[in-house]
């Protein structure tokens, strides 16, 4: 930590995302940061009355306007954008407006202000889960979307977007972190609702590694962001990796073992009568690890996961 | 040491009269106008059915019958005039068992023009495996003094810039070696010229030989290569050729075991109460791990290795270890503490060699970490086995991957022949198939790790491949028919480390690259003739 690094006025949009809601009280206890500036369409509930509340819909057009307005006034030192969704509770078309095209805005006022520091989240999917991969993925590897996935074909959009944006704006610091599966007690996202559910199917002969990140852990690294010298991408993974199968018991999850060609023509028959289940390109997830190499985050970001996997899986068995 | 046999009484009899070939009569051909591009290894795609044979070769000399030139050695067998292109062929199949303790040197000067050339001699006949001898290939003056081995010999082409040393650990004669042992007694070590330090001196060492009490470093002058005055019964001189910048040696200075080294045998029988009872454990674990349906306290580490499972399935190991396949090893001290990439033959319908050369080195060397060997995506990524097998400790096959394994202190164990060692027809066992593109040969100049080749017999008898059935429905290129793991008896050869230098330069230098790949599969080739000739029956 270095004098005039210190990053005292800290933006945060999707304050109300698992995320945010795991960064926020970090940032009030954080005696550095002065003031924090929450960006939403509606005032978050429960918001602590030291957090600013500036209203913004990141969606209506002319947005980045609007956005670029408040972003100067409030002089921001820093900004989290967290305007994620991973609940399944809003409409896959609206779900993709936020994200893409409310980061389209967002980076359009971000670059125009040139706010100092941009922090993102990402995810380890989008690497892919393929035979040819390496062990680890570095945070060079190139990312790889799934056609038919919204929840990963627009993040692969979003680091897109974010990649033409750090090359265009040299001068802001952009950090993206790229998050293991996260699992917790308070999160809801695609994986969390795959380990909630009753039985999961995987595929017979198939026992590949994952990873996953505890939300504690996911929170922290969220906030050292904001302090570290460093920029650029990194890896946010928990400790250790388990099997899939393995992985999915600890939290109390039913496995059951499906034969690959038959579990290929379930899915196909899901499909055909329209039902949304989940592709096959997916199933590629359970064939083939995907592991991402969290060393970087250790090393620049001084981001330790405190969670191993196995007991990051055991707070999913507490249900609410 | 048993009377000399085509293969070994090999029972499965088509065929095997034809793999050893060069007992016949093989003509060795060297020498010659060649060009200086070093190509030839890579060329001579070897079929174990004929004698190498390397180039127009206007004179012959049978090794046997040496040219008394060399006055000083009457058991040196030197061509002591360097004449440029003067070509020499050496017939390799004369070199009688009347050699016995008379080590025999055959110095064969090939070009005085200084170009850096990489040539084989090529394999010996595996039936010189009682009369060892050195051949001395001086060439371009930087003399090229090898080791012939007990069952082959490689030559060495050096450039003058060249640096090739290799450290000798004169290890005690074995037992078969101990009537050529007798002809240089102590540590003779001769003088180094330091422009052309060519020598490959090796020493093979056999199980239960005694530790390298001696060590002589055995140092070529390059000048008076004529006289080169040193036989050593020493087995295996790899070839080497090397462009001028890059220094390659083989070495194993760093293998030097304080202490002789033991194996480790097994602690819980399987017969025993305790043995039972964790091999039931490990084989639900196993069955378990094939399904893909892994225990809720499964702990693996970062490549997907599940100690526990390994140790359950220790005494099972151990088991089929010692009585069922009776492992022999050859030579496990040779290996270098710390990483290394190990290089083998691979073989069987199912790849259980590298299982099984992975428990080896772990009861061989218990100091170095537990070996990860490579697998194919084929095999990895085969249902079922891809699992079983990530379990116990394979990694897929990546660049990657292994240069992660290597940072961390790990030996390797690579299998360059891939899927196409697994796919070869039973006629065609112990026949090396193409070894990739080297890549493991750029991993290890990159991570600065020594080579090791090894050489497994075994696998093909006690898992013969009888036929392919298609697997493309669970997307595999074939299914194996092939019969449950037989009781051949298995031996396993670890061969002189070769160390790469020159890093990132070495591993971007495409030649040497293939040059160095194709000197290590010729050395493991040489390993397997001579394994398969020294065995007395396959069960």
């Amino acid at each position: 930590m270095v004098a005039g690094r210190t990053h005292r006025r800290v933006g945060v949009t999707g304050a109300a995302s698992d995320l945010g809601r795991v960064l926020l009280p970090r940032l009030l206890e954080d005696p550095r940061v002065t003031e924090i500036v929450v960006f939403d369409v509606t005032r978050p509930v429960d918001l602590p009355e030291r957090v600013r509340f500036v209203r913004l819909d990141l969606l209506r057009p002319g947005a980045e306007g609007d956005l670029e307005r408040a972003l100067f006034e409030a002089r921001l030192d820093a900004l989290y954008h967290l305007a994620f969704v991973n609940s399944r509770v809003h409409r896959a078309s609206f779900a993709h407006e936020l994200e893409v095209i409310g980061t389209l805005h967002l980076l359009a006022a971000a670059g125009a202000v040139k706010v100092p520091r941009l922090i993102v989240p990402s995810l380890t999917v989008l690497y892919g889960a393929r035979a040819q991969n390496p062990a680890y993925a570095t945070e060079t590897q190139p990312l790889q979307t799934v056609p038919g996935i919204r929840f990963v074909s627009d993040r692969f959009e979003v680091e897109r977007q974010l990649a033409e944006f750090v090359d265009r704006f040299p001068d802001v610091e952009v950090l993206v972190l790229r998050f293991a599966p996260i699992v917790g007690p308070s999160s809801n996202n695609p994986f969390t609702r795959l380990v909630r559910a009753r039985v999961v199917p995987t595929v017979m002969g198939f026992d590949p590694l994952w990873q996953v990140v505890h939300e504690d852990d996911a929170g922290r690294a969220l906030y050292l962001a904001l302090h570290t010298r460093a920029r650029g991408i990194f890896n946010i993974v928990g400790e250790g990796v388990a099997p899939v199968s393995s992985l999915l018991r600890a939290a109390g999850t039913t496995t059951l073992p499906m034969a690959g060609p038959l579990l290929r023509s379930a899915v196909t028959a899901l499909e055909a009568v329209g039902l949304p289940a989940s592709p096959w390109a997916l199933m590629d997830f359970f064939r083939y690890s995907w592991l991402a190499d969290g060393r970087r985050a250790a090393r620049d970001l001084h981001f330790l996961p405190h969670l191993p996997v196995h007991e990051a899986m055991a707070t999913m068995t507490r249900r609410g | 040491m048993a009377a000399k046999r085509v293969l070994g009484n090999d029972p499965f009899k088509r065929g095997a009269a034809a793999r050893v070939p060069v007992a016949t009569k093989p003509t060795l051909k060297t020498g010659g106008a060649r060009p200086p591009t070093p190509e030839l290894q890579t060329k001579a795609k070897r079929s174990s059915k004929e004698p190498v044979r390397h180039d127009a070769t206007p004179r012959a000399t049978p090794l046997g019958r040496a040219p008394a030139s060399h006055g000083n050695a009457p058991t040196i067998g030197a061509d002591p005039m360097p004449h440029a292109g003067a070509p020499v062929a050496t017939t390799l199949g004369r070199a009688p068992s009347q050699h016995h303790g008379s080590p025999v040197v055959a110095a064969d000067p090939v070009h005085h023009d200084a170009t850096p050339e990489g040539f084989t001699l090529g394999r010996m006949p595996a039936r010189h495996s009682h009369s060892p001898f050195v051949r001395a290939d001086p060439v371009a003056h930087a003399a090229a003094p090898v080791a012939v081995p007990l069952s082959g010999a490689q030559a060495h082409a050096h450039s003058p810039t060249v640096q090739f040393q290799a450290v000798v650990h004169a290890d005690a004669p074995s037992a078969r070696e101990l009537s050529a042992a007798q002809a240089h007694p102590g540590s003779p070590s001769l003088k180094a010229d330091p422009i052309a330090h060519a020598q490959t001196p090796e020493a093979v060492e056999l199980l239960g030989a005694q530790p390298h009490a001696q060590s002589p470093s055995v140092v070529v002058d390059p000048v008076r290569h004529a006289e080169t005055p040193d036989a050593h019964p020493l087995s295996f001189a790899e070839p080497h050729s090397q462009s001028p910048s890059l220094v390659t040696r083989t070495s194993n200075e760093d293998a030097e075991p304080s202490a002789p080294i033991t194996e480790q045998r097994s602690r819980t029988s399987l017969l025993s109460k305790d043995g039972a009872v964790a091999s039931a454990r490990g084989i639900a674990g196993a069955v378990r791990a094939l399904l893909g349906q892994s225990g809720k306290d499964t702990r693996v580490d970062a490549y997907g290795r599940d100690e526990s499972l390994v140790a359950a399935l220790q005494p099972l190991a151990d088991a089929l270890y010692e009585r069922y396949w009776r492992v022999t090893v050859e030579g496990a001290n040779l290996v270098p503490p710390g990483a290394s990439v190990l290089v083998a033959n691979h073989a069987g319908a199912l790849p259980i060699d590298g299982p099984l050369l992975h428990h080896a080195l772990k009861r061989h060397r218990a100091d170095l970490k537990p070996a990860r060997w490579l697998l194919e995506d084929q095999i990895f990524h085969a249902p079922g086995l891809g699992v079983l097998w990530n379990r116990l400790g394979a990694v897929r096959a990546s660049p990657e991957n292994a240069m992660q394994l290597l940072a961390d202190a790990t030996p390797i164990v690579v299998f360059p022949e891939g899927i196409q060692g697994l796919s070869k027809p039973f006629a065609e066992r112990y026949q090396l198939q193409r070894f990739g593109r080297g890549g493991y040969v750029k991993i290890a100049a990159r991570a600065g790790v020594p080579i090791v080749p090894v050489a497994i017999v075994g696998a093909e008898e006690s898992m013969p491949l009888l036929a392919k059935l298609p697997g493309s429905a669970l997307g595999m290129p074939f299914l194996p028919l092939t019969l449950p793991p037989l009781p051949a008896r298995w031996f396993l050869r670890f061969g002189t480390p070769i160390v790469v230098d020159g890093g990132a330069d070495a591993a971007g230098d495409l030649a040497l690259v293939q040059r160095i790949n194709e000197q290590v599969r010729d050395t493991i080739d040489v390993m397997l003739k001579d394994l398969l000739s020294r065995r007395d029956g396959v069960f």
